[in-house]
């Protein structure tokens, strides 16, 4: 196989590196251990950040947040809620710091608008009567997988490749350059070899574990964020706590549903990070502070995601450390056409797709401008079912009694599960309830998959997409893999809904014999 | 509330149940006043229909029982903790023989090996270990075991249920099956169709005899017709006859997920039992409190819509499940007994609730929580007495015990329910 460049890592970086390449009229092939946004772009905020929370600690951060969210509300409007934000302190929260604010934004460049106490309350019923400070700023939610999905659709369709589940093995290096990149399906173990002009390390916090495959290290910092999904949305805005970055600061919108976290976790690498009970617990006391209906609603799952972080200075606090992007030219490390782009924010993918584009197309030799800043995001019919409340809509209004719902609390029908499916099966993509659990919003919902795991396999077998006891196999791995965000949200209503996931998959099925 | 019902009565059930039903029958059939109050909805929609006792012990091991009875003494004596213990071998068997009885005199029949455990195929192509099982699924067992050529047959528009899906995970073990979807949409009315309006449909005789022309040509040497456990609301063993009379081969139900037909099926015969036998169940009621003084509890305040009643009587049977049923809640820190805030057994921290691994052999620590028993079922204090003199508790709210794992749901349901009206009775003299 061969192609121009080779993108190692299909998250918001490198389906964002496709899309821009795609565009630029360059081919490529994205090649993905996982699924698309398997690591941080699929366990974040989903917050498209004005930049005012950097404003204090990383300034050119908060510019390049400022800059970035306010061109993708208009290149992206299908993955951006619009929502605004406030920045609010309450009583014992740093008064510096709180004076400081709207200084610092000022200096960036940053809209913020003080409130008054009574208007935020207003606006946002569900603050903490107690603020004692309110600022309104232009922070929005961004839907980070209907993001990556769209971008690798868009440069699927001007021809770019993506491997999924398919794991780089191994580099043929012909003195300076990478002569081929070898990769492994991890169904089937197929191997293939790639020959490819250029190389781009767009695996994310895993960038660290492709350079050792070339036997170069690069000084990454694993930073493990977790945090937690509330069953209904709590606020309109995304609501930040006003001071510095600390744990539980920020609530933010994700649709249907409040995203409420994060916390941030030194790790020693980035595999297997986990929510913790203790995290949970954490992130339920600070951000409780801000939103007081936090200690007594309903969570349906937690997750964490591992930031890359990237920094010289290993010992600093993980807050500090610069949120911004690194686009690395190995051409010093002896390598002339491999370039590792990683660190950065969801916020700046653009950006960050952007610089390492411009950077291979001169090593091209190619004189094609970014279009990226001009061209809006194409949707498209398979790639918007991860959008919360969209099949509800769809579903209701065409009433098709041949259409029944897999999933009954997102209510996803069969219609979308076919659409996803559709795009899914000519591309012999990896086809389990996970793929379809991360282009849909089944199980995602406050049964958390007990149902519509079930239906979905039903309908992978009727569709004959599944064969032999697969879909037992296939309900333990995924109902196993959903547990590790369940277990620490394990009390109330939400214990009482895994009692009867497990009295109908111990009990009824008895998968765990 | 109803004017009918009798305000001071010899029993109050609380939980309506398999445990609660299962304790009302045993107050009534003994000649107890009884009311029955709800404590939430009706769980029963989540009875797969089959009456489990005890299939797997040790559970670390995964040790499957073929004969529970076995499977009991030696439970009992690993675990003389597990409400098993306390009850011992004769009084189980009593419990479940009248439980059946019951149940056959109701109008639904239960069957099951003389000693033996059953082995029924499930929706999902997997094999449930169990005791008793609806007379409409036990051809499926039977089947199963002779390894029958079968057929088995689904409903375009059912989506809890794929035919090709059980025969195909099956497939390895009960060669000879054959599955086929058949076009059903047009019977069924509605734009999302659950199990309950499948059943609702098949109800019409007219429905059944067009279900039995369109499986007949597929027959094809099949011995036997499986079909989801959708077969009318009431009267399934009719229908099934019915069936079989069209097709000449047996027809057997195959337990789904929930809504599941069976459970309702069992909840409406058990209900209509009991009321032709006097036992007043509070419809739509539900247990908000329970009046003490001192060690004794004297009245249960139950709430129907916006009405309120205090109702006495000499004993108190709690039945009210666990967290989804109501009778157990947790908070980030600890789990409480909700009507009388009872001592609840439970591990120390959250942390040891649930294990890093869903499908753990072992089972989670926190499905052993729950309110610890003397040997008259009544729930014991911090210092080991009982809470109460005249309270009883039954069911899953009782420690020692994860039901779901163990395969014991209905046995621990049922002889609890048998043991505390005992020991009621007893007490009273």
């Amino acid at each position: 196989m061969e192609t121009q460049v080779l993108i190692i890592g299909a998250g918001v970086t490198g389906t964002g590196l496709a899309r821009d390449l795609a565009l630029r009229g360059v081919d490529c092939i994205v090649v993905e251990s996982k699924d698309i946004n398997a690591g941080a772009s699929g366990a974040n905020h989903g917050l498209l950040h004005s930049g005012a929370r950097y404003v204090s600690n990383d300034p050119f951060s908060a510019q390049e947040c400022h800059v970035e969210s306010q061109l993708l509300k208009k290149m992206a409007p299908n993955c951006i809620e619009d929502t605004g934000g406030l920045f609010v302190a309450v009583a014992g929260d740093d008064e510096a710091y709180v004076a400081e604010f709207p200084r610092l934004c000022e200096q960036n460049g940053i809209s913020a608008r003080m409130l008054d106490r009574q208007v935020a309350l207003e606006l946002e019923p569900a603050l903490c009567e107690d603020i004692v400070a309110a600022y309104q700023v232009e922070d929005a939610s961004i839907n980070p997988f209907r993001l990556s999905l769209e971008n690798m659709a868009e440069a699927e369709t001007l021809g770019s490749r993506l491997f999924t589940h398919t794991e780089v093995t191994g580099f043929l290096r012909n003195g300076s350059r990478i002569q081929a990149v070898r990769m492994r399906q991890h169904q089937g173990g197929k191997e293939t070899v790639v020959e490819a002009a250029q190389v781009v390390n767009a695996a994310g916090a895993w960038a660290g574990e492709v350079a050792k495959l070339l036997d170069l290290e690069l000084p990454m910092i694993y930073s493990k964020g977790s945090l937690l999904v509330t069953q209904r949305r709590l606020t309109r805005k995304v609501i930040n706590r006003l001071r510095r970055p600390s744990d539980g600061d920020i609530v933010a919108p994700g649709g249907t549903v409040s995203l409420v976290g994060s916390t941030s976790e030194r790790l020693r690498s980035p595999f297997s990070s986990r929510p913790t009970i203790e995290e949970v617990d954490r992130i339920v006391t600070e951000a409780g502070q801000m939103v007081p209906v936090l200690a007594n609603t309903r969570y349906v799952r937690a997750y964490a995601g591992v930031r890359p972080l990237v920094s010289a200075n290993t010992k600093s606090n993980d807050r500090a450390i610069s949120r911004g992007f690194v686009v690395l030219d190995h051409e010093a490390d002896g390598i002339s056409n491999l370039i590792t782009v990683t660190g950065g924010k969801l916020t700046t993918f653009r950006l960050m797709a952007e610089k390492a584009a411009d950077l291979v197309c001169s090593r091209l030799g190619l004189k094609a401008p970014c279009r990226t800043r001009q061209v809006p995001l194409a949707s498209s019919e398979t790639t918007q079912w991860t959008e919360p409340g969209l099949s509800p809509r769809v579903w209701l209004k065409k009433q098709n009694p041949d259409d029944p719902l897999l999933c009954e609390c997102e209510m996803v029908p069969l219609s979308a599960v076919d659409q996803i499916l559709d795009r899914l099966e000519p591309r012999r993509e990896n086809i389990d309830l996970s793929a379809i659990n991360l282009r849909s919003r089944v199980g995602k919902g406050s049964c958390q998959g007990t149902f519509c795991s079930f239906r979905t396999c039903c309908h992978l077998y009727e569709r004959g997409l599944f064969h032999s006891d697969e879909g037992v196999n296939q309900l333990k791995r995924f109902l196993g893999k959903r547990w590790h965000g369940l277990r620490p949200v394990l009390w109330g209503a939400q214990l009482a809904q895994e009692e009867l996931q497990e009295a109908i998959h111990c009990g009824l099925f008895g998968l765990e014999t | 509330m109803a004017e009918n019902i009798e305000k001071k009565v010899d029993l109050i059930v609380i939980g309506a149940g398999l445990a609660g039903m299962a304790a009302t029958i045993f107050a009534v059939e003994n000649g107890l006043t009884t009311i029955q109050v709800g404590s939430s909805v009706g769980e029963m929609l989540f009875a797969s229909g089959a009456l489990d006792l005890l299939g797997i012990h040790p559970v670390e091991q995964q040790k499957e029982w073929l004969d529970p009875w076995a499977g009991v003494s030696t439970l009992s004596r690993d675990c003389p903790k597990h409400p098993y213990a306390l009850l011992g071998l004769e009084s189980i068997r009593r419990a479940m023989d009248q439980f059946v009885d019951f149940l056959e005199n109701a109008g639904l029949s239960y069957r099951g090996w003389p000693e033996g455990n059953a082995l029924l195929p499930t929706c999902a192509g997997t094999i449930k270990i169990t005791y008793r099982v609806p007379q409409t699924m036990w051809p499926g067992v039977t089947g199963f075991k002779q390894k029958l050529p079968a057929l088995i047959v689904d409903f375009q528009g059912m989506k809890d249920f794929s035919a090709r899906q059980m025969v195909e995970t099956l497939g390895s073990r009960w060669p000879g099956l054959r599955s086929r979807r058949l076009d059903f949409t047009r019977q069924v009315p509605g734009v999302d169709r659950d199990n309950a309006l499948m059943a609702e449909a098949l109800n019409s005789q007219e429905v059944r005899t067009d279900l039995a022309g369109a499986i007949r040509p597929l027959l094809q040497g099949a011995e036997l017709v499986g079909i989801p456990a959708v077969l009318g609301l009431r009267e399934s063993e009719a229908f099934a006859a019915d069936l079989e009379g069209q097709l000449g081969v047996p027809v057997f139900e195959i337990p789904t997920m929930p809504p599941s037909v069976p459970g309702i099926r069992l909840k409406e015969a058990m209900e209509q039992a009991l009321r032709s036998r006097g036992a007043n169940l509070v419809a739509g009621g539900r247990a908000v409190s329970v009046n003490t003084e001192r060690r004794c509890c004297v009245g249960v305040v139950v709430q129907q819509g916006a009405y309120q009643e205090t109702l006495e009587a000499e004993g108190i049977v709690l039945a009210t499940g666990r967290f989804l049923g109501g009778g157990l809640d947790a908070s980030r820190t600890v789990i409480r007994e909700t009507l009388l805030d009872l001592q609840v057994h439970q591990p120390e921290r959250r942390e040891a609730w649930h294990r890093p691994h869903f499908l753990d052999p072992r089972g989670h620590p926190v499905n052993r929580a729950g309110l610890e028993v003397d040997e008259l079922f009544r729930p014991v204090g911090s210092d080991g007495r009982s809470a109460f003199e005249n309270l009883f508790a039954v069911g899953s709210v009782l420690a020692h015990q994860d039901w779901m794992r163990m395969k014991c749901g209905a046995g621990l349901a049922i002889s609890t329910a048998y043991g505390a009206v005992q020991s009621f009775i007893h007490r009273r003299g």
